[in-house]
C-alpha cells in the first residue's frame, strides 16, 4: 500500500511538521509501507492526481493543515486521509468557534471575549477593552483565534499591557480571543478511535519555573511532563469524560488532543483541541501512547488502520 | 508515582556559559522564510551564483592535479604559507601594508572572533562594542560571560564622545577594557562606515586607556561608491587585531578568514586554535591560494560590485518610493546591508510574524544589541535580491508597515513612549 505523508506546508510550523512527518514516514517504512513523502506547494494537487496514493497520512500543523483546507482537497480528490474531517478541523483549529461549540454542548471552558481586528480599526474597540477586564477579570490570556501553537500568546495582568498582548495576537490572526486565566493543573488527553474511542493516558504539563510564565512553558527544557498526570481516580475520570465528549462535540473521527486546565476546585475547563497532535520526539501523543503500551510505530499504524477504517 | 519525562534531559548539566545560548521565536519563525514565496531580507548571503563555475573547477582540478596528497592532508594551525603571502596581496589593494608572519589563517573570520575572545575573556571583563553589531559577534562574546558595553552609532559611525564617556567612567570604577570591537566599513547590521576622523579618534581613545581594538573588516573590498578610509590596522598595528575573510569576495563556502595580530597575542591564538581544530582545511586553502595568486580575483570582485551597486540602488529607490515618511533608513556606500528604523511605537520583532503572512522578511533589530535596543528597527539585505524581488519586497514591507502603524493608533500605543 502506497502511504503519501503530507509534511512542511507553508505555515510557521513548518520546521515542527518536518520533524513529525520524517518520523512518521521512518515508521512507515519500517511498517513495509511504500512511503510517498509531500510538501504542500503549486504541485501538490497534481502530484497527488499523477501518484494517486492510497491514503495521505496527515503531519501538517497549522495554517490550511489543520484549518480544514487539504482536508477539502483531499475529499474532493477521493483520498482518504488520517485525521478528523473537515467540519471538526474548520471548528478546531478557530478557538473562537470551538468555544461556541463547546459553550453550546455543555462543555466548561474559561470564559471569554473574540474581538476582529476591525473592530480596533474601524469601531475604536480599544475603548472596550476595560469592559473585557471588568467582565473577565486580570489575569487575561491574548491568544490569536486561529493560529496552531503557542505563537502570538500572550499574558496581560493590567489594562496597561492589554492593548499589546491584543496586537501581538493580532499578527497571527485577523481575530484575538481573550480568555480568563485559570490557575490550576494542565493535562492533555489524546483520544483514538471512530465508533469504539480510547482516552491514552493523561499528560501533565509543569513548567519548571515557580512561577507561571509562556518561556517556561514553551522553551524546550524547560518545561517537565508527567504520564499519567498526577490526579486522583475522580478527577482523571472527570478530565477523561470531558475529553471524550470534546471530540465527539466537534464530530471527530481517527485521533485528536484536547488539552484542559483543572482549576482549584478539582474541575476540568477544556482550553482547545487538536486535530493534529504533534509526532516528534518531545510530543505528547506519543508520550501518552507509550504510557498505554503502544511504541511509535504502533501508534502510527494505528492511526493508519483508523483512517482506512473511517473511509470504508 | 508517575513516569516524569522533560524536552531535555540534560538542563542541569549544561555549563553556565550556555545560558546565553537560547532558541528564539524569532529564530524560529526565520527558518519559514526560506520558503520560496517569501521574498527574504532577512539573509545575508553573497551572490555566488556570480561566479564563473568553469574557474572554480580549473582550480580545484589544479589542486588535485599538482598537490593532492598534501591537500588531503592536516596541515599547520597557522595556515598554508603561500595563502599568506596571497592574503599580503588582498590587504594590500586595501592599503594595508602586512607580512605573512603577521598572519594567522582561521576557519572563516568566524573562529577569529571566537578565539580572540577564548584567549582574552574572563567572566566578567568588560569589553565595547558599537549599537547595533554583528549578531555572530556578540554570540561569541556572550559565551565567554563579559560584561558588554555597547556605543551608539551615527552616520558617521561610533561616537567616540559617547566612547570616551563610557571609557573614562569605567576607569574611574577601576574597570579596564580588554577590547573595543568594530566593523569600520558598510557595517553589518547597520551599513555605516566610520568616518576617516573618527578612525583615527577611536585609535587615540584606546591608546588613551590601553585598550586593544578588535577590526572585523569582511566588506573592506565591496565598496560601490565613495572613497576608502584607511584600515584601524595600518594606523597602529600594535594595538588592532585584524579580521580578514574570503567569504563575501571569493567563497563562504571554502571557510577561509584570517588574523593579522601583533606576534605575542598570534601565538597564544595560534595555542587556542590548535585545541579548537588543529588546522583550517589543507584543501580549501590551497583551491584558495590558486584562486588568489592566478586568477583575477580583482576583475571578479568588480563585477560583483556592479551586482551590489545595482541591488543597492534598486532597493534604495524602492525605498524611497514606498517607505518615505513610513520609515528612515541609512544609504550604505558598500557591502550587503542597510538598517531602516520605524516609529519608535512599532516593535519589529513582533511584526514580523505580520511580514511573514505578507510574504515578505526581514531580520529585527533588537537581536543585533547587546542589552536593550533596535526594537523598532530592522536590518534589510540587498546583495541577494534582484531589482524586481526588492521592488515587491519593499512593496510587501510597506503595507505591512501601514497595517502595524494604523494597528497601533487605533490601539493607542502610538500615545505611550
Amino acid at each position: 500500500m502506497r502511504i503519501g505523508v503530507l509534511m512542511g506546508g507553508r505555515s510557521l510550523e513548518r520546521d515542527i511538521s518536518l520533524r513529525s512527518g520524517r518520523r512518521v514516514c521512518n515508521a512507515l517504512s519500517e511498517l513495509g509501507y511504500d512511503v510517498l513523502e509531500l510538501d504542500v506547494d503549486e504541485s501538490f494537487v497534481p502530484t497527488l492526481k499523477s501518484e494517486h496514493p492510497d491514503l495521505v497520512y496527515i503531519a501538517l500543523h497549522g495554517k490550511f493543515g489543520e484549518d480544514g483546507t487539504v482536508q477539502e482537497l483531499l475529499e474532493i480528490l477521493d483520498i482518504p486521509y488520517t485525521g478528523p474531517g473537515v467540519f471538526a478541523s474548520t471548528m478546531g483549529f478557530n478557538k473562537a468557534l470551538s468555544k461556541e461549540i463547546f459553550l453550546h454542548e455543555g462543555i466548561s471552558t474559561p470564559p471569554f471575549f473574540v474581538l476582529s481586528e476591525a473592530t480596533f480599526q474601524e469601531m475604536g474597540a480599544v475603548h472596550a477593552l476595560s469592559a473585557v477586564a471588568e467582565k473577565l477579570g486580570f489575569p487575561l490570556v491574548v491568544k490569536p483565534a486561529a493560529q496552531g501553537s503557542a505563537l502570538g500568546v500572550n499574558f496581560a495582568t493590567s489594562l496597561e499591557t492589554l492593548p499589546l498582548a491584543v496586537q501581538s495576537a493580532l499578527h497571527y490572526d485577523e481575530r484575538v480571543l481573550l480568555e480568563k486565566f485559570v490557575n490550576g493543573t494542565e493535562v492533555a488527553a489524546s483520544i483514538l478511535g471512530n465508533d469504539q474511542l480510547e482516552a491514552l493516558p493523561l499528560v501533565e504539563t509543569v513548567p519548571r519555573s515557580e512561577f507561571f510564565d509562556f518561556e517556561a512553558r514553551y522553551t524546550p527544557g524547560l518545561t517537565e511532563y508527567y504520564c499519567p498526570a498526577r490526579l486522583d481516580d475522580g478527577t482523571t475520570k472527570a478530565a477523561i469524560d470531558i475529553a471524550l465528549r470534546t471530540h465527539v462535540a466537534l464530530g471527530c473521527l481517527n485521533v485528536s488532543r484536547v488539552d484542559i486546565i483543572i482549576d482549584g476546585d478539582g474541575v476540568p475547563q477544556v482550553l482547545e483541541l487538536n486535530i493534529s497532535p504533534g509526532m516528534t520526539e518531545t510530543s505528547l501523543l506519543p508520550m501518552a501512547a507509550e504510557a498505554a503500551g503502544l511504541d511509535f510505530k504502533e501508534l502510527v499504524k494505528k492511526l493508519v488502520s483508523l483512517a482506512l477504517e473511517k473511509s470504508s | 508515582m508517575s513516569p516524569r519525562f522533560t524536552l531535555d534531559p540534560f538542563i542541569e548539566q549544561y555549563a553556565h556559559r550556555t545560558s546565553s545560548m537560547l532558541s528564539s521565536q524569532i529564530r524560529d519563525l526565520l527558518a519559514v522564510t526560506a520558503r520560496p514565496d517569501i521574498i527574504s531580507m532577512a539573509g545575508g548571503l553573497p551572490f555566488t551564483q556570480a561566479f564563473d563555475p568553469e574557474v572554480i573547477l580549473r582550480t580545484v582540478r589544479r589542486v588535485l592535479e599538482e598537490d593532492y596528497a598534501a591537500a588531503l592532508q592536516y596541515g599547520p594551525t597557522d595556515g598554508y604559507a603561500p595563502l599568506k603571502h596571497s592574503l599580503v596581496e588582498v590587504m594590500r589593494e586595501e592599503g594595508t601594508v602586512c607580512f605573512p608572519e603577521d598572519i594567522m589563517i582561521t576557519n572563516g573570520a568566524q573562529q577569529g572572533l571566537e578565539i580572540i575572545t577564548k584567549i582574552f575573556i574572563n567572566p566578567g571583563d568588560h569589553i565595547i562594542v558599537e549599537a547595533p553589531s554583528y549578531v555572530g559577534a556578540l554570540n561569541s562574546f556572550q559565551s565567554y560571560q563579559p560584561r558588554i558595553h555597547a556605543v551608539d552609532m551615527d552616520e558617521a559611525g561610533m561616537i567616540i564622545d559617547r566612547l570616551r564617556v563610557m571609557l573614562r567612567e569605567l576607569d574611574a570604577g577601576g574597570n579596564h577594557v580588554k577590547f573595543i570591537y568594530t566593523i569600520p566599513n558598510f557595517q553589518n547590521p547597520a551599513g555605516i562606515t566610520l568616518s576617516t576622523e573618527r578612525r583615527a579618534q577611536l585609535i587615540e581613545a584606546a591608546r588613551d586607556y590601553d585598550c586593544l581594538i578588535v577590526e572585523d573588516n569582511p566588506y573592506g573590498l565591496l565598496r560601490f561608491e565613495g572613497t576608502a578610509g584607511p584600515t584601524l590596522r595600518s594606523m597602529d598595528r600594535e594595538r588592532v587585531i585584524y579580521l580578514g575573510t574570503l567569504s563575501k569576495i571569493f567563497s563562504a563556502g571554502m571557510r577561509i578568514g584570517w588574523i593579522a595580530a601583533p606576534h605575542p597575542i598570534l601565538n597564544k591564538l595560534l595555542l587556542a586554535k590548535q585545541s579548537a581544530d588543529l588546522c583550517t582545511s589543507s584543501f580549501t586553502q590551497r583551491i584558495a591560494h590558486i584562486y588568489f595568486s592566478e586568477e583575477d580575483w580583482r576583475g571578479q570582485v568588480r563585477r560583483l560590485l556592479e551586482i551590489y551597486r545595482n541591488r543597492c540602488h534598486a532597493m534604495l529607490s524602492a525605498m524611497d518610493e514606498h517607505l518615505s515618511g513610513l520609515a528612515e533608513w541609512t544609504r550604505p556606500e558598500g557591502g550587503f546591508f542597510l538598517w531602516a528604523s520605524l516609529p519608535d511605537y512599532v516593535n519589529t520583532s513582533e511584526m514580523l510574524a505580520s511580514a511573514i503572512g505578507m510574504k515578505v522578511a526581514y531580520v529585527p533589530g533588537s537581536g543585533f544589541f547587546p542589552g536593550e535596543g533596535g526594537e523598532n528597527c530592522m536590518r534589510l539585505n540587498y546583495s541577494y535580491a534582484d531589482d524586481e524581488m526588492a521592488e515587491e519586497g519593499i512593496k510587501r514591507l510597506a503595507k505591512v508597515i501601514k497595517r502595524e502603524v494604523s494597528l497601533a493608533k487605533a490601539l493607542g500605543l502610538d500615545k505611550r513612549s
